[in-house]
């Protein structure tokens, strides 16, 4: 057992005990992970993150007591909070979906997944190298989007990522792979022509752009 | 991202690039992706392509929740009730100290302080302190006990009080009255003997100043109209050593062994032993005193004291005693005179007496010797006329009895009687 896991169930037997200040110290040291894994789950909606990440801790605070600490508190705390971001977009989706009143929407989810990511040009006009990697995970959907931050944002465990979302391990690599496959794909794609210019292909760009008619000719006439 | 097939003869799969990349792989699929990648670009640059991804993925910053995150969170909660808070306030010590800790203190102290308790009501019996209960060995014993073998028909037997007492209460009364003055010259080695307590200070003088205590029951409440009844429902409720009902049984006479076996002389009467005897039967005495005055108080109102037992040993003013006013100085004959049996005590037999309610005025050693019965104890007793019939039979536990015959109640109520205790 981790250190940091020690002193989460500490903190778990000070709650038990009555004391709330277990409670509290619960909170400040996981509020950061739980904030940015629901930023990132809701396609980084601020205010739709932060209403979410103290919903997720105020479900802890009613089921702490029944917690048997047989797994990290964690891993515990993070299913809270993919659960709760998935409810949320359902809801949200079936509200919009309810609004449209689009009968042909299939994916109610992935549909209003698509509305709220970035469209890729708002990919492209992000901007920096961060703001690029966060839009296009936000373009994911949201099962891979979910596995992704879990395991290469959060650095959570396959068994971990398991018990927080309800998959065997197997389909967790999977899925995840699948998910980065496509992050990888659309990265490539932003940062080719960031590669190309560290490999020194200006000269190369220009004669592209000369051979395009990017540069004006001499006219013979006048 | 290409399409790999999983056929390792092909390309890898990107579980297995990813894998590759991550270090997740087992020693055995690492092998043989690694002998892939030896003889395949393309694995190579998506390879690259992975690891690059990771790095990328790692450089995200951490996100910070907004400010005041926990004071927003506490205010969804719901709020603790007004007794939860106190609670938390009147246990906040033990946020500080582990519960167990607090519970072992606890414990502990409460076997600490109930060891002292014990120990400090040991020490307190110890010093003496005389206890409620009235340990009386008149009242505990059973009667069959006390008595010892059935009694023969005595030997001699001068009178019954039952069968003649007038003539004979007359003749004791005038013979009490003539003995006084000699029963005075002796009170000064009463005195010593009782005072010169071999035991500790406390307990002799404790027992001493209490066993000195004379009582007087008031007359007033215990004999108006329906005395008889109340002495009675007294003796009864009381830890007296006979009942109404029993006293028959103990009128009967004295063994023939107790005549066969002359008396032994009594250790009271040497100045030694004396004093080891006199303050013994004193301690028991006041103890009894003590316990009696509770019970006449609650039964017949205030008590009256008179003193400590060195000054009545000198002398009781017949004035002060109800009923005998007029008579004073004269030594009266004793009206019993109780040859104890072996293994009695004269502080028994006076204990009991008390307990019956016959108040001792006084105790004297009589050391006129030539008389009839001279070189024991007298002791004089104020009892109530109800009880006339009642000494003999219990005095009768604890020896021969000659009765001389009991003297005329003093103004219809009391009498005043001598008891001589012979060793």
């Amino acid at each position: 057992m981790e250190p940091g896991d020690e002193e989460d169930f500490r903190w778990i037997l000070a709650f038990k005990s009555g004391r709330e200040e277990g409670f509290n110290r619960l909170v400040l040291r996981h509020k950061d992970r739980i904030y940015g894994l629901c930023l990132r789950l809701l396609a980084r909606d601020p205010l739709e993150a932060d209403d979410a990440a103290q919903e997720t801790f105020v479900k802890a605070y009613h089921s702490l007591r029944e917690f048997r600490m047989e797994s990290k508190f964690s891993t515990w705390l993070y299913r809270i909070a993919v659960n709760t971001c998935k409810n949320r977009l359902v809801s949200r989706s079936y509200r919009e979906s309810r609004n449209r009143r689009d009968p042909e929407t299939a994916d109610a989810d992935m549909a209003h997944t698509a509305s709220m990511a970035p469209s890729p040009d708002q990919v492209l006009e992000a901007k920096g190298k961060r703001e690029k990697i966060e839009a296009a995970i936000a373009r994911l959907p949201e099962e891979q989007r979910t596995l992704v931050v879990l395991r290469d944002v959060e650095g959570r465990s396959y068994e971990e990522i398991g018990e927080a979302t309800g998959l065997n391990p197997g389909t967790v690599k999977s899925r995840l792979n699948r998910g980065r496959g496509q992050l990888q794909e659309w990265l490539r794609g932003y940062f080719l022509p960031l590669l190309i210019l560290a490999a020194g292909g200006l000269p190369w760009i220009a004669w592209l752009a000369i051979m395009a008619g990017g540069f004006p000719r001499g006219d013979a006439n006048g | 991202m290409a399409e790999h097939m999983g056929d390792m003869d092909k390309h890898l799969d990107e579980d297995l690039i990813f894998g590759l990349a991550e270090g997740g792989l087992d020693a055995a699929a690492r092998a043989s992706a690694e002998a892939h990648l030896r003889n395949c670009a393309a694995c190579r640059r998506e390879l690259e392509a992975a690891a690059g991804y990771f790095k990328e993925i790692a450089g995200l910053e951490p996100v910070k929740a907004p400010a005041n995150f926990l004071a927003h969170v506490r205010a969804r909660l719901p709020r603790p009730s007004p007794f939860r808070a106190f609670l938390d306030v009147f246990m906040k010590p033990l946020r500080v100290i582990p519960m167990q800790v607090a519970l072992l203190t606890i414990l502990g102290l409460t076997a600490i302080s109930s060891y002292l308790y014990q120990r400090g009501g040991l020490n307190k019996d110890a010093a003496g302190v005389i206890s409620e209960s009235p340990a009386e060995p008149a009242a505990e014993l059973p009667a069959d006990a006390d008595v010892g073998p059935a009694p023969a028909a005595p030997a001699e037997r001068p009178e019954s009080v039952a069968g003649n007492p007038a003539a004979a209460s007359e003749r004791v009364y005038q013979s009490m009255k003539k003995a006084e003055p000699d029963l005075r010259a002796t009170s000064a080695l009463s005195r010593s003997q009782a005072n010169g307590a071999s035991r500790s200070r406390v307990e002799a003088g404790s027992s001493a100043k209490k066993s000195s205590q004379t009582l007087r029951h008031i007359p007033g409440q215990a004999q108006k109209g329906q005395a008889q009844s109340d002495q009675d429902e007294a003796m009864r409720e009381s830890d007296s050593p006979i009942a109404p009902d029993r006293a028959a049984s103990l009128r009967a006479p004295a063994p023939a062994s107790w005549q066969a076996s002359p008396p032994a002389p009594s250790p009271e009467m040497e100045p030694g032993p004396a004093r080891t005897e006199q303050p013994r039967a004193a301690k028991e005495a006041a103890k009894n005193d003590a316990v009696k005055e509770k019970k006449a108080e609650a039964k017949f109102g205030p008590v009256d004291k008179i003193g400590d037992k060195s000054k009545d040993m000198e002398e009781v003013p017949d004035s002060q005693v109800p009923g005998n006013a007029g008579a004073l100085g004269s030594a009266e004959p004793p009206a019993f005179t109780v040859s104890l049996a072996p293994g009695k005590r004269i502080g028994d037999a006076v204990s009991g007496l008390k307990a019956m309610g016959i108040d001792s005025l006084s105790a004297r050693s009589a050391r006129t010797g030539g008389e009839p019965g001279g070189g024991g104890i007298d002791y004089i007793f104020q009892a109530p006329a109800s009880m006339r019939t009642e000494i003999a039979p219990y005095l009768e536990r604890y020896g021969k009895v000659e009765v001389a015959g009991l003297p005329a109640a003093a103004g219809g109520a009391s009498l005043r009687i001598r008891i001589r205790f012979l060793p």
